[in-house]
């Protein structure tokens, strides 16, 4: 099975992919050091910004003399600051992430979710934003912190590498809560879950954007949740609560299901999209690169 | 509705059983699911649904059940009645009266030889042919009605036997008809037999008449009475007959209570009969049981009429009162009576509690003071006055009318006998639970009137016998001496025989043994007296019965010519097989058996369709 650690998938040739792209932010922050992100400070970076007259204090060195030339007035040439990005991953890693259907042998969504953060972190990285990683369940239950610059990408797969116990409910307002707690700076967050909450996300993701996120939603899906084929006399056993629930699956039963799978996918959809939430749902059949490549450029989430 | 295998109602007993799997059956299969957020909307989404889903358990067991009830219906193998009707019946009349005893060649009797061939019948017993079995003795009744079961048809043969009774066999066919014109299909009757004569049946008949030896010779009248002319003894009647074609000498003996008291040489020709009379046999005493056995001596093919009982009279002692200021006539006529303590009493000294200690009381010419009929205990003769109300005088009477049945007058002659006058007497009504009698009448005036109440008995002679010439003629001393003892409750001398198969009517209270005794017993035994009422004697020999403590013995004979003739009448029939059943339709049980299959099929598509669970 493949794994966030397997470098087939982040073979050089796809790191030079990630290299190309860039994290979408749909507004500006504000940053603490420079690096590859505009800001709405104007700095030293070579992207010209606009023309002020020249005052006193100026450096000689700014001034257009060119434009001098034509117009015989001092002009000073302003250049946009390029300032560091806070990109943060809230990774769910409750019980519901890990499961598989029995046989299946594919990569579970737990390993999707992991390897789309680990992919966009590089990403980050790659453009000297500031990444931190946090899984969750019931809370935040582990997190690593502060990431700048590529040569960290390597402890960010070593936290990957090791991820926490799988056999906690999610509970996804009581995680964004912690998070936003000990998060000072506000910045890009990508929360990658299944969304199976029965308390429901709607509060969790609004708690974000209070918090002055731009938030980025991958929900991740298998498939076998989405059309199961399971049919007969059922004790289906919740993976998270360890609850069981005595059902005969028949095709008008599995229609149901399917059909109610439809809409919580498209209410969660429907509501990043009145809150100005970016929004990816992928499944775990997809191969990872048009995941990477693709989906998530679809859901305006890099460029 | 007629089930065919009523045992396969013990599959019920399996229900539970079903009831068990299905509820095994629902025990499912476990998968690991992410969430249970859909499942549950989907599964369970309303309460209508949730009704429905109940349902769907409930018509899933409501069909397993119903499966199961068709399939132990199936098994029970239930046939519509119609259908059987249509199919074959068949009737056996199994003759079980005495002549069935009779042996072969072989030494075989007709009986065991009809039950083998009745059982080779219940053999051919089956679905679509019924048999019902006629038993044949003093009277026909159905031993077993229309089955299929041969087990139970050949266990029933097995408890049918024999008797000693005599009996016909058109009554038997009668019912054999009734039985069968109830029926549709194929009918027959199938008669085991000695080889009865049939001229016309119904319905197709085949007649098995099994052989037995000709060579018989059987006692057909066996019977004692008391000499009138010496109470004391009686004497015995015997006939008996050879029913064989060759003469026979043969030899008969005596017995009185075991022991034998006479032996005669018989001889007697082909279809010859010899009547025998022993004559001064004493009677029996107090301790004595009565039993007098006749025994011939003879290798013939019936057995059963070689013997005969009879049972002699005990002897009682009777005490008479004459209450009379003398009568010549009749204390001479007491005096002579052995069976009878005769004493003597002046009226005045008459009282009603001195009479109650006698078993009969005479008043001559004298009737006690305030006597009433309503309140009198004891047995009286009352000679000229009489407790009834006197009427006119009546002269020279003639004697008009008497009953020679009555045991007052039984062997009494009275032609011609004068009598000087007589009180008038019309037969008195019934009162006070009196019923009257007149067994000796002139014309409507009575000249003997008998009343009995209960037990208690009162006679009344309405002349002076002294007026008349009545003491001079044999008749005057069997006249007071029948009716003394009858007074005293003397049965008739002669006890009337009883034939087997013929029902007797005991007294309430009264209980018979069970089983006839025929041979004396060394140890005295008696068989206890278990049942009374309607009692019908089914073998010869003496039968004890107990009543209010007293013990009599009945004997029980078969006394039928017809029955100890053993020679075949008519020959067996061509014995025709019996018919296969018409094969109308399918009995109900292959209906319910598709109709289970049926269902099981609805129920595995529905399942697989997860309509039920």
């Amino acid at each position: 099975m493949a794994s966030v650690h397997d470098d087939r998938l982040f073979d050089s040739a796809f790191l030079a992919k990630l290299e190309q792209l860039h994290l979408l932010a749909r507004r500006l922050f504000r940053g603490e050091q420079r690096a590859e992100r505009r800001s709405r400070q104007l700095g030293s970076s070579l992207e010209f910004a606009d023309y002020r007259e020249y005052a006193e204090g100026d450096e000689m060195r700014s001034i257009d003399w060119p434009a001098y030339a034509r117009l015989e007035r001092l002009f000073v040439k302003l250049y946009e600051q390029e300032q560091d990005l806070a990109v943060s991953f809230l990774v769910d890693a409750s019980a519901s992430m890990h499961w598989r259907p029995d046989g299946a042998q594919r990569t579970g969504k737990f390993d999707t979710a992991r390897r789309i953060a680990a992919a966009l972190a590089y990403i980050a990285l790659a453009n000297l934003d500031r990444v931190s990683i946090h899984f969750f369940a019931d809370s935040v239950v582990s997190e690593l912190g502060v990431m700048r610059g590529k040569a960290q990408f390597h402890d960010v797969l070593d936290f990957f590498r090791q991820p926490p116990a799988s056999t906690k409910p999610t509970n996804l307002r009581a995680s964004v809560r912690a998070f936003v707690q000990r998060t000072k700076r506000s910045g890009i967050v990508f929360v990658l879950s299944d969304f199976f909450d029965a308390a429901g996300y709607e509060e969790a993701l609004a708690m974000l954007q209070h918090a002055q996120f731009d938030v980025h939603v991958i929900q991740v899906l298998e498939p076998a949740e989405l059309s199961p084929i399971e049919t007969g006399d059922l004790r289906l056993v919740e993976s998270e609560s360890g609850a069981s629930l005595e059902v005969t699956a028949n095709e008008a039963v599995l229609e149901r299901y399917r059909a109610e799978v439809a809409a919580y996918n498209a209410g969660l959809e429907a509501f990043c999209r009145r809150r100005a939430i970016s929004h990816a749902s992928v499944t775990c059949e997809r191969p990872f690169e048009d995941v990477v490549l693709k989906n998530l450029r679809d859901g305006m989430m890099l460029k | 509705m007629t089930f065919l295998s009523p045992w396969a109602v013990w599959a019920l007993a399996g229900l539970p059983v079903v009831i068990a799997l299905y509820f095994l059956r629902l025990r499912r299969r476990a998968v690991k699911v992410s969430t249970h957020m859909f499942w549950e909307r989907a599964a369970n989404k309303t309460s209508r649904h949730a009704f429905f889903q109940r349902l769907r358990h409930l018509l899933s067991l409501l069909l397993h059940i119903a499966i199961f009830l068709l399939l132990a219906g199936a098994l029970a193998k239930p046939v519509m009645d119609r259908l059987v009707n249509d199919g074959a019946s068949v009737v056996i009349i199994l003759d079980c009266r005495a002549r069935m005893q009779a042996k072969d060649e072989s030494g075989a009797t007709r009986f065991e030889r009809a039950i083998h061939t009745a059982r080779a019948y219940a053999a051919e017993t089956g679905e679509r042919r019924q048999f019902a079995i006629i038993e044949v003795d003093s009277a026909p009744s159905v031993a077993v009605p229309f089955t299929s079961d041969e087990r139970r048809l050949l266990d029933l043969l097995g408890e049918i036997k024999v008797t000693d009774a005599a009996g016909e066999m058109g009554a038997a066919l009668d019912l054999a008809y009734t039985l069968l014109e109830a029926r549709g299909g194929d009918r027959r009757v199938i008669l085991l037999s000695d080889g009865v004569p049939v001229a016309e049946s119904k319905f197709p008949l085949t007649s098995h008449a099994f052989p037995a030896l000709g060579n018989n010779v059987g006692i057909t009248r066996f019977a004692t009475r008391t000499l009138p002319a010496n109470p004391e003894t009686s004497e015995v009647l015997l006939e008996v007959r050879n029913f064989g074609d060759a003469a026979v000498k043969t030899s008969v003996e005596i017995s009185f209570d075991g022991r034998p008291i006479d032996v005669k040489a018989l001889t007697l020709p082909a279809g010859g009969r010899s009547f025998s009379v022993f004559p001064a046999l004493v009677k029996s005493g107090r301790a004595s049981r009565g039993w007098l056995t006749a025994r011939i001596e003879a290798d013939d093919s019936l057995a059963v009429d070689n013997s005969a009982f009879a049972t002699l009279p005990g002897a009682r002692s009777r005490r008479v009162l004459l209450v009379s200021k003398g009568n010549f006539f009749m204390e001479r006529i007491l005096e002579a009576d052995s069976s009878v303590k005769f004493e003597m009493l002046a009226p005045e000294a008459y009282s009603s509690e001195l009479g109650a200690k006698f078993s009969a009381v005479i008043f001559d010419q004298f009737v006690p003071d305030k006597f009433e009929l309503a309140k009198a205990e004891g047995n009286f003769l009352f000679v000229k006055s009489t407790p009834f109300s006197a009427g006119a005088v009546i002269e020279q009477p003639l004697v008009t009318e008497v009953d020679s049945s009555h045991p007052s007058t039984r062997n009494v002659s009275l032609q011609n006998v004068s009598i000087l006058r007589s009180t008038a007497l019309a037969v008195p009504l019934a009162a006070d639970g009196w019923r009257f009698s007149a067994p000796l009448r002139s014309f409507d005036n009575a000249l003997l009137v008998t009343g009995q109440r209960n037990a208690q008995r009162l006679a009344a002679l309405l002349f002076d016998v002294a007026e008349s010439d009545l003491p001079l003629r044999v008749a005057f001393p069997l006249l007071i001496s029948n009716t003394v003892h009858w007074l005293a409750g003397d049965e008739p001398e002669t006890l009337p025989g009883v034939i087997a198969g013929r029902p007797v009517n005991l007294p309430d209270g009264a209980k018979v043994s069970a089983e006839p005794m025929t041979a004396w017993p060394r140890d005295g035994s008696v068989h206890p007296a278990v049942a009374g009422g309607a009692f019908r004697p089914m073998r010869n020999g003496f039968y004890h019965v107990e009543e209010g403590g007293v013990s009599r013995w009945i004997a029980v004979n078969t006394f039928s010519e017809p029955e100890s003739e053993s020679k075949a009448t008519s020959a067996s029939t061509a014995v025709a097989p019996l018919p296969s059943a018409v094969f109308t339709g399918w009995p109900l049980w292959q209906w319910l058996a598709i109709a289970g299959f049926v269902l099981l099929l609805g129920e595995w598509w529905l399942h697989h369709r997860r309509r039920t669970e």
